[in-house]
């Protein structure tokens, strides 16, 4: 309790240092920015903290991340002081601040409290719990990969940095702070979505229609964070033998249906082991996350520690495009401070989710442009897309300087755009996984047809290249590789289907978007954000980013991504649509759209609300937010490194691989292999940060190519040969070149090098801890020290 | 003939203020002096002392910051093995302390900057840090001239701007709260033009230490940030909590008091606040919550950032005081007054009875101990009700404070080897029995104790750091619990590496610590001294 309360005490601390600057950038925003403020800061602070750290000027520790979240806070602070506004702009806020405040705070703490009771990691804790402990210890930046020692984390971990110096500042434990970070993503999602529906809603109903902006507010916060699949009721009819078998077939959702059809759950929701799980891979061969999905599986993923960020992005967006005046470099000797936001937040998309940097600076690109020709006359277009250019090129070339050190470092494992050569998605699974928030979107068309005119024809031709120019790339892409008509042919009926509904919904969103906004409509932000929200689905059944899983499941990755992307842009826009279109309708026939509206709100809630209890196993045990080793001999190991190692040490723990003595008496790999990736073999690097030879081989080669696989299998073998060396000597020299100064023996390498491989390590290595038959041993020291 | 009568000779007209300042820097000196003549070489200073020492023999340390002083510490050590001569420097740094509070006479007052002044003589953090040869002996000093740049109400030349510039950059981090502050007051009329000189120091600075004062550079370094950082990771005999108990209590309740006093006045009359103390009272809030943040540490870094902040807070505070007390009719209060001391001196007496038995008496005492502190308040309790005398009700508190703050600054000065402030303390016996012992030949240490033998065997050759021992090795420094070494013997004698000296473990151990300084427990790491045997 008291870890979460210093976290949330950290959190909000970090918001309220940033207000005045969310002040400045959201000024029309109902409550000043307040519940973007926290993600705002973190986007600013933490690159700040990364630079500093990089160029040696902030130490290692808590005192380092104090420093720089000080320096941080006295710069709001003097901006405070030097804008005349920020005090009025506080009296005119103060309730949005109270209820951005409020939810946060209310949020927060559901979620940890949740979070305290699942008892058992998402698949990928170990790599996450990793980075995260990777950059609380490291001693020089960029962080050293403990799972590749002597390397640095080629990984986009600005997420899992703004979980560090949470940690960090709250002196939580690290595995706590991983809880903690997850509450904070949560809540900070939460009032930011809650802000941007505000605004944008404001914007198109006006500053008296409060009840229906609260409402936009509420949908957005409804439809981010808690609404889910429509597989949700089916998984609970089938859970209760309440499942026709002709409706899950026409769904294509009969591999949902139980195995034996007389089982019943033993509970209300499904008792299933992890049945929420499963629709994450309704469409095959793909990854359709979504983020009720991912804050109940609780991996710290980049995309899920994005979703505040991409908010703000999306904010930072609509108030350029909100503001008056065109825009080019020559307002930034005006507002440097905008310029320095730009540059840190829309850089560190990348930073943060790489993924979601395209997208997002697409998002603000069209701001600029669309603010540009609002601004003036259609002939001066081509003058104002010439002055939004330059604009948009000092931040993206800030942006670049001010992350290259966490370029110079990072290598991506994608090889390039692909077309899709595959069957698609069929339409009822689009409708299952996405449909409400497409339909939710859709009334904003209204607007263009309710205000049509003779010229109105224009946009939706010039939005026809939208959906267009894709489809020929996709050709072209597959044309260009032989597989053209293995693309053509492969589309099943399903995924023609989806791929006209999709096309034609960009052609309308886009064509209305452009139509509101030369009539300069409020409503030409929300179709342009519903437009690109179904250009991202449309987008992943035309072409594909390559990477490791190019050959089995080539689109995975990027379904996954953009759909989650499109997710959060949909869930602001529907929301802001829906609760608009009904606001504009008469009384009278609000129903109509209300009910329909409501039945389907309800029909994603049902998701959450069973799979929440399946996740803590009917909350039955509060385990706390510290999910410690339960074995005393190996918390024993990973507590002594941690107080003793330097952060730079480099210890030797198990690959992983099994070993054990053949019938020549000689140590040969065993013929039953465990697992390695998704185990918590790799458990002290992950649990201190320290660096371990090798850790998870296979996601090593995702996060930095095929190249490194020599590298991985050398380091496997000489760590292995460590365990199995025949002798002192031996060892001692594969010790010396892996750079070791420790090495671990615990229960998992008692059991991965069984039959006696292993070498006596006490007697050339000095014994530094030992409980029960874990010890860790210490490469012997032999210093000069001159003192003279 | 008539001789005149000679004229009487005058004697120059001397004011009380100057008599006043002669009397609080004397004692400020003689304070100072003290500790520096006498002191152990302990805690911080013995780290950095360390580091200085590796410095001067150009090897790389992470003990070296270094800040300025620090380096001027190295070159000392190029000519001496003493720290003598740094802790000289080190006074020599803080002796400019008083001038610069006269030269805040303008912006605290005058009995405000001499109250604030004698606070500062009682300040054992700062008595500490201002006597010793830690690197962070001229950070006080260049804080207060930073205050007085700032706010003491005569404008800086360029030239002093860049000195005070290149002050702050190569000073440790104490100015760290006050440069905060100054940045957000100031900011509404920054001009580019007065930020040029400043620029040039701090770059100069910066060039200096990161490039370690010619060391040789290694990335940005920037000192205040180093050791403030090493502020939260400090280990040691007494936290950050029970230094600020031990040491800070006056101060830090003194300064709170002020602060929320200032603010109070200041929305009362509608006016802004002093420069000077809205600069002291920002720095106390900064100072404050980083003490709180770092109170499991050791270190006493942020203890004498917020005493040395508070003193400028409660110095022009306390002279407020004393109008406000001297216009206050004693008379009708004097009896009440008396007996409210009398009373609160008795349960004193008997708290640091129970304290030296080590616990709490019979019912008798404890019914005495109630008793009196009851009737003690309820005398305060009268003294409040009327408006005259209640100024009065102030006077046990300002001596409750004296009592804590001398007795605090008289330990620190005159009693440092037994203060959990100034640990842990290294004696120097182990090197003058090791090196006999080894007659010149090998000296091998465990890898525990690395870094505390290099100041105490600075400049006795060379040691072997080694977790296993050579055959050839004449004497070896090595831990009790650590297996015996062959074919050496242990030397007979009691070994101490490092002496911490403990807190009191509680309330009545606190009060009895107070009368009784040398009463407290002391934790020493042992060593074994093997030695070859003789032949």
């Amino acid at each position: 309790m008291a870890e979460a309360l210093a976290f949330w005490a950290a959190a909000i601390a970090l918001a309220a240092f940033t207000l005045p600057l969310a002040f400045r950038l959201f000024a029309r925003f109902p409550d000043g920015g307040a519940g973007l403020s926290l993600a705002l800061g973190l986007m600013l602070a933490a690159p700040a903290y990364f630079l500093l750290r990089v160029i040696g000027a902030l130490p290692a520790g808590r005192g380092g991340v104090l420093l720089a979240l000080a320096l941080f806070a006295v710069a709001m602070a003097a901006l405070a002081v030097r804008d005349k506004r920020a005090r009025a702009a506080f009296r005119r806020c103060r309730m949005g601040i109270a209820v951005a405040a409020a939810l946060f705070t209310l949020l927060f703490f559901t979620f940890a409290w949740f979070r305290a009771h699942v008892p058992d990691p998402a698949p990928e804790y170990p790599m996450n719990l990793t980075f995260l402990n990777a950059l609380l210890v490291s001693p020089d930046y960029p962080p050293h990969d403990p799972w590749m020692a002597g390397e640095r984390l080629s990984y986009y971990y600005g997420g899992h940095l703004h979980a560090a110096i949470l940690t960090t500042v709250s002196g939580a434990s690290a595995a706590a702070g991983y809880n903690l970070a997850l509450a904070a993503v949560f809540a900070s999602a939460g009032t930011a979505a809650a802000s941007l529906c505000a605004a944008l809603a404001r914007w198109l109903l006006g500053g008296r229609a409060r009840a229906w902006i609260a409402a936009a507010a509420t949908v957005g916060v409804v439809l981010l964070l808690f609404s889910g699949s429509l597989l949700g009721p089916f998984q609970l009819a089938a859970a209760h033998g309440a499942a026709p078998q002709g409706v899950f077939e026409a769904f294509g959702i009969e591999s949902f249906l139980p195995d034996d059809p007389a089982a019943r759950s033993a509970t209300w929701y499904p008792d299933a082991y992890w049945f929420w799980w499963r629709v994450s891979r309704l469409v095959p061969d793909t990854i359709t996350a979504f983020p009720a999905y991912s804050f109940i599986l609780g991996d710290l993923h980049a995309h899920v520690m994005a979703i505040p960020a991409m908010l703000l992005a999306i904010a930072i967006a609509a108030a350029l495009w909100r503001g008056r005046g065109a825009l080019s470099w020559r307002d930034h000797r005006r507002r440097p401070v905008l310029l320095v936001v730009v540059a840190l937040v829309f850089g560190g998309l990348a930073f943060v989710n790489t993924w979601d940097a395209v997208t997002f600076a697409a998002i603000l690109a069209a701001a600029v442009f669309a603010r540009n020709l609002r601004a003036e006359s259609p002939r001066a277009a081509p003058r104002l897309v010439v002055a939004a250019l330059s604009w948009l090129l000092l931040p993206a070339a800030i942006a670049v300087v001010a992350y290259a050190p966490w370029y110079g470092v990072f290598s991506s494992a994608a090889s390039g755009l692909y077309g899709y050569a595959g069957a698609g998605t069929r339409p009822e699974h689009l409708f299952l996984q996405f449909g409400v928030l497409i339909l939710f979107a859709l009334p904003v068309l209204g607007w263009a047809f309710a205000r049509r005119a003779p010229s109105s024809a224009r946009p939706f031709a010039v939005a026809l290249a939208v959906p267009l120019l894709p489809l020929a790339l996709w050709l072209i892409l597959a044309a260009q590789r032989g597989e053209l008509s293995l693309a053509l042919d492969a589309r099943g009926a399903g995924g023609w289907v989806t791929l006209a509904f999709h096309a034609a919904a960009v052609w309308l969103l886009t064509g209305t978007a452009l139509a509101l906004a030369r009539s300069r409509h409020r409503a030409a932000a929300v179709a342009g954000l519903a437009a690109l929200g179904v250009f991202l689905f449309y987008g992943t059944e035309l072409a594909y980013i390559g990477d490791v899983f190019r050959g089995s499941a080539p689109r995975m990755n990027t379904v996954f991504k953009l759909s989650f992307q499109a997710w959060i842009i949909l869930s602001v826009a529907g929301a802001v649509a829906l609760i608009a279109a009904l606001y504009s309708m008469a009384p009278r026939i609000r129903p109509v759209l209300a009910a329909p509206a409501a039945v389907l709100l309800a029909a994603t809630l049902v998701y959450v609300v069973i799979a929440v209890p399946n996740r803590v196993d009917g909350f039955a045990r509060n385990r706390g937010l510290d999910s410690a080793l339960t074995d005393s001999s190996e918390q024993g190991i990973v507590r002594w490194l941690a107080e003793n190692a330097a952060g730079d040490a480099v210890v030797v723990e198990a690959t992983g691989r099994r070993w054990e003595r053949g019938d020549d008496g000689q140590p040969r790999l065993s013929p039953q292999q465990p697992r390695i990736e998704y185990s918590a073999v790799n458990r002290v690097s992950m649990r201190t940060g320290l660096q371990a030879p090798v850790g998870w081989p296979g996601h090593e080669l995702q996060w930095r190519g095929a190249d490194v696989r020599p590298e991985l299998s050398r380091r496997q073998g000489l760590v292995d040969r460590a365990y199995t060396a025949s002798g002192a000597e031996e060892a001692l020299a594969v010790l010396r070149e892996l750079g070791a100064r420790y090495v671990v023996v615990g229960s998992i390498e008692r059991e991965r090098y069984r039959d006696g491989v292993m070498p006596p390590f006490g007697a050339f290595l000095d014994t530094v801890f030992a409980h029960g038959e874990a010890r860790i041993y210490r490469l012997p020291v032999a210093e000069l020290v001159v003192t003279r | 003939m008539s001789v005149a009568a000679p004229a009487a000779r005058r004697l120059p007209a001397v004011s009380v203020a100057a008599l006043a300042w002669t009397a609080a820097v004397a004692v400020f000196a003689l304070m100072r002096v003290a500790l520096a003549w006498s002191g152990p070489v302990g805690g911080l200073e013995l780290d950095h002392l360390s580091g200085a020492w590796m410095a001067s023999l150009g090897i790389a340390d992470d003990r070296y910051a270094p800040t300025l002083f620090q380096a001027l510490t190295a070159l000392t050590l190029n000519w001496t093995d003493s720290e003598v001569p740094a802790r000289a420097l080190a006074l020599a740094g803080a002796l400019t302390i008083p001038l610069a509070l006269y030269r805040l006479r303008r912006a605290l007052g005058e009995a405000g900057a001499l109250l604030a002044l004698l606070l500062l003589v009682l300040d054992p953090a700062g008595i500490l840090l201002g006597a010793t040869a830690s690197a962070l002996a001229w950070d006080a000093a260049v804080a207060l001239w930073l205050v007085v740049a700032l706010a003491g109400g005569r404008p800086t030349p360029p030239w002093g701007r860049a000195a005070l510039a290149f002050l702050v950059a190569t000073a440790g981090p104490l100015p760290l709260p006050f440069l905060a502050v100054a940045a957000i007051l100031h900011a509404r009329r920054l001009s580019w033009r007065a930020l040029g000189p400043i620029a040039l120091g701090v770059a100069a600075g910066l060039l200096a230490t990161s490039l370690r004062f010619g060391l040789g550079g290694d990335g940005v370094l920037i000192p205040s940030f180093t050791l403030f950082a090493q502020s939260f990771g400090s280990s040691g005999a007494a936290n950050g909590a029970e230094l600020a108990a031990l040491y800070g209590l006056p101060l830090l309740v003194g300064g709170a008091a002020a602060a929320a006093w200032l603010g109070v006045r200041v929305r009362r009359e509608r006016s802004a606040p002093p420069p000077a103390e809205a600069l002291a009272a920002g720095a106390f809030g900064v100072a404050v919550l980083w003490l709180l943040l770092a109170l499991g540490s050791a270190s006493p870094l942020p203890l004498a950032a917020a005493a040395l902040a508070a003193s400028l807070l409660l110095g022009p505070a306390l002279a407020r005081i004393a109008g406000t007390l001297g216009a206050a009719r004693w008379r009708e209060g004097r009896v009440l007054l008396t007996l409210a001391l009398g009373l609160a001196a008795v349960a004193c007496f008997q708290l640091a009875a129970w304290g030296r038995a080590g616990g709490p008496g019979g019912a008798d005492g404890q019914a005495l101990v109630a008793s009196s502190l009851a009737l003690a308040l309820a005398a305060l309790a009268f003294l409040a009700v009327r408006r005259a005398t209640r100024p009065l009700t102030l006077v046990p508190v300002l001596v409750a404070g004296g009592v804590l703050l001398v007795a605090g600054a008289s330990g620190a000065a005159f009693n440092a080897d037994r203060e959990p402030l100034t640990g842990p303390v290294r004696p120097a016996l182990v090197r003058e029995a090791v090196l006999e012992a080894a007659g010149g030949g090998l000296v091998v240490a465990h890898p525990r104790y690395r870094e505390a033998l290099d100041w105490p065997f600075r400049d006795s050759g060379v040691l072997l750091a080694a977790s296993r021992v050579p055959p050839n090795a004449a004497a070896v420094i090595w831990p009790p619990d650590a297996a015996p070494p062959d074919g050496l013997v242990p030397l007979e004698g009691r070994w101490i590496v490092e002496r911490f000296i403990h807190p009191p473990g509680d309330f009545l151990g606190w009060v009895h610590w107070l009368g009784d300084r040398g009463g407290v427990e002391r934790e020493t790491e042992l060593t074994v001294i093997y030695v070859r045997p003789p032949e």
